[in-house]
């Protein structure tokens, strides 16, 4: 409520939210410490709500340069896919939202790899996992975003 | 009133609307000082020909001429109220003021000398104790007064009223009616159209009765 | 609540959220403040109609592949709108047919547009959130952001300048023109502001939304405040309030962002209704 004070003013709106962040970076810097012992995860997604997923990953796939070699942790439904073209196999992790309209997901490759499908989940399954974030470019050009070096941490 | 000066002229004016003409070859002089009455069925005119002299309704042939030095901005208006406005949430005050926005073309405020002159009309139509109120939540008569108040600012010599009575109990009749006399007295020209005959009859020193000329044509 | 609040700073970190928020209170500032007068002139299906043009034109864009759809849109909008807005007005029921023909078919021709050519891979995606602004205040391109702020500002001042021959038209059209009030002119002025505004307000609750935050805070505001004035700056503080709160709730609670926010508005509606008829005894 105490935003809408300054409804017709939205510099001061935004001072609001930037003291608010900084706030919250100097809160982060002073949790650091702590997280020491693992790397440290740049994006994590299964921390956000499906709406912040959907924006972010929106971000992702639209500007995929800025993300390049982040850390990105997510958690999401399992899903394969194999494209008869290149003989290859696809492995994913959707994040879906109640109208399933709205979904999005993210290639993965895993750092060891495994036997499909004998030691993936099934489909359908809630993974969590963690890797780096990249940007494939194809040869006709297009490109698709993937976690690369992923762990599945929960099967 | 001994020595008649003429207000506006009609000559061979013809109004309508779409492909019907309600008034057609009129010629007919206002003077100065009158308090003309327009009388005639539904339909018959009236209304149509209060547009024309508003300048709502630009006429299809002839002429409305001003005389003696008559400017547009010196003619109020009372036309119908719309079902529009008698749910409207606004105070006396906004649209009592609202009649100087033909005035002056940009300032974004009023003058002071403008709300002396809103205030004064309010005193002559006797709402000035309803300034603040809320206009939906007034009387059919006081919505009423408030109208004229607003006409009354924008006017200075020359009043349109539109049925000013129509809809109103006969105590608010009657005050409305004694406004209306009053500012008559003061020097206002007033054109009238009205269905109540009577007092047609008995305030006013001309009377048009549409009822004639629309079956006379000129 | 301690919770909420770190997760509400570790959200407002992200840039596309702070974008969201100076957007979202623009965008519903703006929306309010015309709302009034399109609701009290009878208008409020303008919104909704209007809508649904730019929904096709957004689709049109789409298939031709222009990059900033909002320079095909903008227009397209605008010029629907001065010809609903302007010519309606003396044929009111062929107007209002004429709303709902335009309407209904922009927003058929437009799906079926992205149906055929779109080459996006997600069209239900897209449509879903064209439609009902599940999460488009949160993708917006930064110079989608620029855009807004700028039209809205532009929108904002316009009414500030003309609020007062707003209100004469508003109020009283005929009687304002009698008075030498350029009439055309404003509504001419009314029907671009209300194209430009619906154009911004369907990033934030969609395309078959968007007159819900037009109408909405303008009815609110009216169920309770007496004057013109404090209609409308009621309703411009309830609208950004909702909008606001629509928006936390939206990130929050992962709901999408569009509905959100309209559900916050009927909230705010049933709350003034309720005020309206408690004092309405009291009296």
């Amino acid at each position: 409520m105490g935003l809408a004070c300054s409804v017709d003013e939205g510099s001061d709106l935004y001072k609001v939210i930037l003291a608010f962040l900084l706030v919250v970076a100097v809160s982060v810097l002073a949790k650091d410490p702590k997280a020491k012992g693992t790397s440290k995860i740049d994006i994590d997604l299964s921390r956000m709500s499906s709406t912040m997923v959907f924006a972010q990953v929106n971000q992702m796939v639209t500007t995929p340069q800025k993300f390049v070699g982040m850390r990105i942790k997510m958690k999401g439904v399992f899903s394969s896919y194999y494209d008869n073209e290149t003989d290859q196999r696809f492995y994913g992790c959707v994040i879906a939202d109640a109208l399933a309209c709205c979904s999005q997901g993210l290639a993965f490759s895993l750092a060891k790899p495994r036997k499909f499908p004998d030691e993936y989940p099934a489909e359908g399954e809630t993974i969590v996992i963690i890797g780096y974030f990249d940007n494939v470019k194809e040869e006709s050009g297009e490109s698709y975003p993937i976690i690369r070096h992923a762990e599945i941490l929960k099967e | 009133m001994n020595e008649t000066k003429t207000l506006i002229k009609c000559r061979q004016l013809t109004l309508g609307y779409g492909s019907k003409d309600l008034v057609r070859d009129l010629d007919y002089d206002v003077n100065v000082g009158d308090y003309l009455c327009i009388i005639g069925r539904n339909g018959s005119g009236k209304t149509t020909f209060l547009r024309g002299l508003s300048g709502l309704l630009s006429p299809r042939s002839g002429s409305i001429e001003f005389c003696d030095g008559l400017q547009r901005s010196e003619i109020g208006f009372l036309p119908q109220m719309t079902v529009v406005q008698k749910d409207f949430p606004a105070s006396v005050e906004e649209i009592v003021l609202s009649a100087f926005q033909g005035k002056h073309r940009l300032l974004p405020f009023y003058r002071r000398a403008q709300r002396d002159r809103a205030m004064e009309c309010m005193a002559l139509t006797r709402t000035e104790s309803l300034a603040k109120s809320c206009f939906r939540e007034l009387s059919g008569g006081q919505k009423q007064r408030v109208l004229l108040a607003r006409a009354l600012c924008a006017a200075e010599r020359l009043l349109l009223l539109d049925e000013p009575v129509t809809g109103l109990d006969p105590e608010s009749t009657e005050t409305m009616y004694r406004i209306i006399e009053d500012l008559h007295q003061k020097g206002m020209t007033v054109v009238m159209v009205t269905h109540d005959v009577d007092t047609a009859l008995d305030d006013a020193n001309r009377v048009m009765d549409f009822n004639d000329i629309s079956v006379k044509g000129k | 609540m301690p919770e909420l609040v770190e997760k509400l700073s570790f959200y407002l970190d992200f840039p596309f959220v702070r974008y969201a928020i100076v957007v979202g209170v623009l965008v519903s500032l703006c929306s309010s403040l015309l709302g009034v007068t399109l609701v009290l002139k009878r208008y409020s299906y303008i919104g909704d109609g209007l809508s649904h043009v730019a929904f096709g034109a957004l689709a049109i864009a789409a298939v031709l592949k222009v990059t900033n759809n909002m320079l095909l849109i903008l227009p397209v909008t605008v010029a629907v709108a001065v010809l609903l807005l302007c010519t309606g007005r003396n044929a009111r029921i062929k107007g209002d047919a004429a709303i709902a023909m335009v309407s209904v078919g922009a927003l058929a021709i437009g799906y079926l547009l992205m149906n055929i050519f779109s080459t996006s891979a997600n069209i239900s995606g897209d449509v879903c959130t064209t439609l009902f602004g599940s999460t488009s205040i949160l993708t917006l391109k930064i110079e989608e952001v620029y855009l807004c702020v700028v039209l809205s500002c532009v929108v904002l001042l316009t009414f500030v300048l003309f609020y007062h021959k707003i209100f004469a038209i508003t109020f009283d059209e005929n009687f304002a023109r009698a008075t030498g009030v350029n009439t055309t002119l404003f509504n001419l002025m009314i029907a671009v502001i209300v194209a430009v505004i619906i154009v911004l307000a369907m990033n934030l609750v969609g395309a078959l939304l968007v007159s819900a935050l037009v109408v909405f805070p303008a009815l609110s505001a009216m169920r309770v405040f007496k004057s013109f004035f404090s209609v409308t700056v009621a309703a411009a503080i309830i609208s950004v309030v909702c909008s606001l709160i629509g928006i936390v709730i939206a990130i929050l609670a992962g709901t999408p962002v569009g509905s959100t926010i309209v559900a916050a508005d009927i909230v705010a509606f049933c709350l003034f209704y309720g005020v309206s008829l408690f004092r309405g005894r009291g009296v």
